[in-house]
């Protein structure tokens, strides 16, 4: 390992390396310096703040009141929020399985030698990067149960129509199809760098032996994709924990807190209920649970890498 | 090579040291309005600022005008960062939620009675909070209901006068036709998101009952208010209503439902009769007050925005005039008339505003003059967070999951809750 990269990883020390070095290690955080100062003032800052309000109680409107742990003993009662808990996970647990199997399967197809491969690459993207309002507005109007698509649809093949959005047992896989969707496009992308970073000699190796497709796939492909897979669990939970904005113009969290997730709670307290204490409080929560989801993984995908 | 740098850097410090705008030799105002998505009425309020900042070179308005969605967000945080504006256009909802922090500048001092007289109790009812005056009525958004005159005549019904005349006016629009592709509904009573409030409230009051009382405990646990939530989960339960109206997906989903002449009945503010007709120019547009119970009265949830100063502004009598300037009824009368009988994005707020001829000439502004006679807005400083199990137990009554009287009890233990009502 060169000192450089011991330097980084964290393993030298600055007072090591020799003058060359540090000069260029310098400048590497110089360049650094104004993302570090971003996270640092945006990000930092006001995760230490908020740790604070956790322990007040605070509007916005007045200065913050001490009140020790209150906030947090309060959680524990708040059914609302288990409930956003709840779902949440049952969000987590559907989305993440689905994006994978889903994000790898179109991979694999828009990486096959296929007529317009470039325009469906940029079709599937496409709802990733629109906005996720502007998403949520078209899915609500699709799901509308009196005049969407969805339901006409149904109904000229003569099937029954859903309730979709508007009810408590279809409002989350409702929303979870939109922010499936939506986010889908950026797996494929993820999968087909992956895929295209598997050297051909592997399959051509795979091919001598005999292998077929499905043996190519299973003992070639799945595992080199393994990091890639990794990145995209890490990355989908955390994002599952922040689910916001569908939720927030689809439903607002019904019918009947169907679909209110911790993020919307959050948002709710703080900007809704003017209590901003209590939903730094909740956000801690998150924060931890997202924090240790993310230690555990990266750590999983380091060992598993390296 | 130094020396540029450093100057950069002392140009872009003296920047960011600057003032954003100062008059010279006076003061700069910052004044902030939810109506920045609205073109027409955003375009009308910064020509009112411009005429303003032409004849008061001494005191200059920055004029803001904020998307309603942003809204909220924007004047919290800029509060705690202590960069509020020092006049805002308040949306009366969270008027109480301010009031009642102590966020704004009282005024009763700089109130004339001249122009207290010239408001309505309903109006002026919002502005105020322990004894103490915080605002002034500045457009309003009285909620009444629009009846396609079609439907009804197809129907052979009249517009409702009555709770019960609503039961069979709805009854009579939905048997038009029992095909799923052009379904009719007889009326939309939405219980989406906050809408209940604004449009379940004024039947609850009109009955007698209300969200709370005096002493913040719950006041709508009591045979007027079941009969009210009553009234709605018998329409909803008849299929006389849209399922989306109850279950929320989407308000534009629930109004194009409207536009396309498949409702009967649909509440809203003076605002939506341009909308309406711009998008469907056929539609045949009647207007009334919300109905009454039959030994009630009508009432009306008056939404709309109040001029108020924050607290924290440094110049609250210079605020004090650009508000008396805006709210003056001769300005009122003349905004309105180059806007269609539209003022801001409502009604006209001061009653010396409406000329003799208006509702000859806007007829259907007058169901909306009537509600603004008899309505008023809630006034807690809980209602944002009070209103969310009355909403949920709503839900489930139109659903079948509750009781109405399991539903209103409910209700009642988490709603003391909220306000620590321990009656």
């Amino acid at each position: 390992m060169s000192r450089a990269r011991r330097f980084v990883a964290g393993s030298g020390s600055f007072g090591r390396l020799n003058r060359l070095e540090r000069r260029r290690a310098l400048w590497a955080y110089l360049f650094l310096s104004p993302n570090l100062i971003f996270v640092f003032v945006f990000s930092f800052i006001p995760m230490l703040i908020a740790f604070y309000f956790a322990l007040t109680k605070y509007s916005m409107l007045q200065p913050p009141e001490w009140v020790g742990l209150d906030n947090f003993e309060r959680l524990l009662r708040d059914r609302k929020f288990m409930i956003s808990v709840r779902n949440t996970l049952h969000f987590l647990g559907i989305i993440t399985p689905l994006r994978l199997i889903l994000g790898l399967a179109i991979a694999i197809l828009l990486d096959q030698r296929l007529r317009f491969r470039a325009f469906f690459r940029t079709v599937v993207f496409l709802p990733w990067i629109t906005s996720g309002v502007v998403v949520a507005s078209i899915w609500s109007w699709l799901y509308n149960v009196d005049a969407g698509l969805l339901n006409y649809i149904l109904r000229v093949l003569g099937l029954p129509t859903s309730y979709w959005l508007t009810h408590q047992a279809s409002a989350m896989p409702s929303i979870i199809i939109a922010a499936l969707w939506r986010s889908v496009g950026w797996v494929v992308v993820l999968y087909l760098a992956g895929l295209q970073g598997i050297p051909t000699v592997y399959y051509e190796a795979a091919n001598i032996d005999g292998a077929n497709a499905w043996q190519r796939f299973r003992y070639v492909t799945w595992p080199l994709l393994r990091p890639t897979t990794l990145l995209i669990l890490v990355t989908t939970m955390i994002g599952s924990f922040q689910m916001f904005d569908l939720v927030y113009v689809m439903t607002s969290g019904g019918p009947l807190n169907a679909t209110t997730v911790m993020a919307h709670q959050i948002y709710e307290n703080a900007f809704t209920f003017l209590k901003m204490g209590y939903a730094s409080a909740q956000a801690l929560v998150l924060f931890a649970v997202v924090a240790s989801l993310s230690v555990v993984s990266f750590r999983w995908i380091r060992s598993d890498v390296g | 090579m130094r020396t540029a740098l450093l100057l950069v850097i002392c140009s872009m410090l003296l920047t960011l040291g600057a003032p954003a705008a100062i008059a010279q030799d006076g003061v700069t105002l910052q004044f902030w309005t939810r109506i920045g998505g609205n073109e027409t009425a955003n375009n009308l309020v910064t020509s009112l600022v411009d005429e303003w900042n032409e004849a008061n070179p001494d005191i200059q308005i920055d004029y803001l005008g904020i998307p309603g969605g942003e809204y909220r967000t924007k004047l919290l945080t800029s509060i705690a960062g202590g960069t509020a504006p020092d006049i805002v256009g308040m949306d009366v909802a969270i008027m109480p939620q301010y009031m009642g922090l102590e966020a704004l500048y009282a005024v009763d001092d700089l109130i004339s009675q001249e122009m207290r007289a010239d408001f309505g109790e309903g109006l002026w009812f919002s502005n105020t909070a322990n004894g103490q005056t915080f605002g002034v009525p500045w457009w309003s958004d009285p909620s009444a209901i629009f009846y396609n005159k079609s439907l009804l005549e197809g129907a052979g019904v009249e517009p409702p006068e009555t709770w019960e005349d609503l039961r069979n006016v709805v009854e009579a629009v939905t048997q038009l036709t029992d095909d799923p592709e052009t379904e009719v509904y007889g009326v939309v009573l939405p219980v989406v998101g906050p809408w209940v409030m604004f449009i379940w409230l004024p039947y609850l009051w009109g009955n007698g009952a209300d969200l709370v009382d005096a002493y913040d405990c719950a006041a709508f646990n009591n045979d007027a208010g079941i009969e009210a939530m009553q009234l709605w989960v018998d329409i909803f339960q008849a299929g006389q209503m849209p399922r989306s109206a109850v279950f929320g997906d989407g308000t534009a989903a629930i109004t194009s439902l409207f536009y396309s002449d498949r409702v009967g009945m649909y509440t809203s503010g003076p605002g939506m009769y341009r909308r309406a007709l711009e998008i469907n120019p056929e539609l045949d547009l009647g207007t009334i007050v919300m109905p009454r119970p039959e030994d009630g009265n009508h009432s009306a949830y008056l939404g709309g925005d109040n001029l108020v100063i924050l607290k924290g502004s440094e110049h609250p009598e210079e605020a004090w005039q650009f508000i008396e300037w805006l709210v003056d009824a001769q300005r009122m009368t003349e905004l309105a008339e180059a806007n269609n009988g539209l003022y801001i994005a409502g009604l006209i707020t001061r009653e010396s505003a409406f000329t003799d001829d208006h509702f000859e000439r806007y007829a259907y502004q007058q169901a909306f003059a009537q509600a603004q006679a008899v309505g008023r807005a809630p006034n807690t400083v809980h209602l944002s967070e009070a209103r969310m199990p009355v909403w949920e137990n709503f839900q489930a009554a139109l659903d079948g999951q509750m009781s109405v009287e399991d539903a209103m009890s409910d209700a009642e233990l988490r709603v003391n809750e909220i306000t620590g009502c321990d009656a």
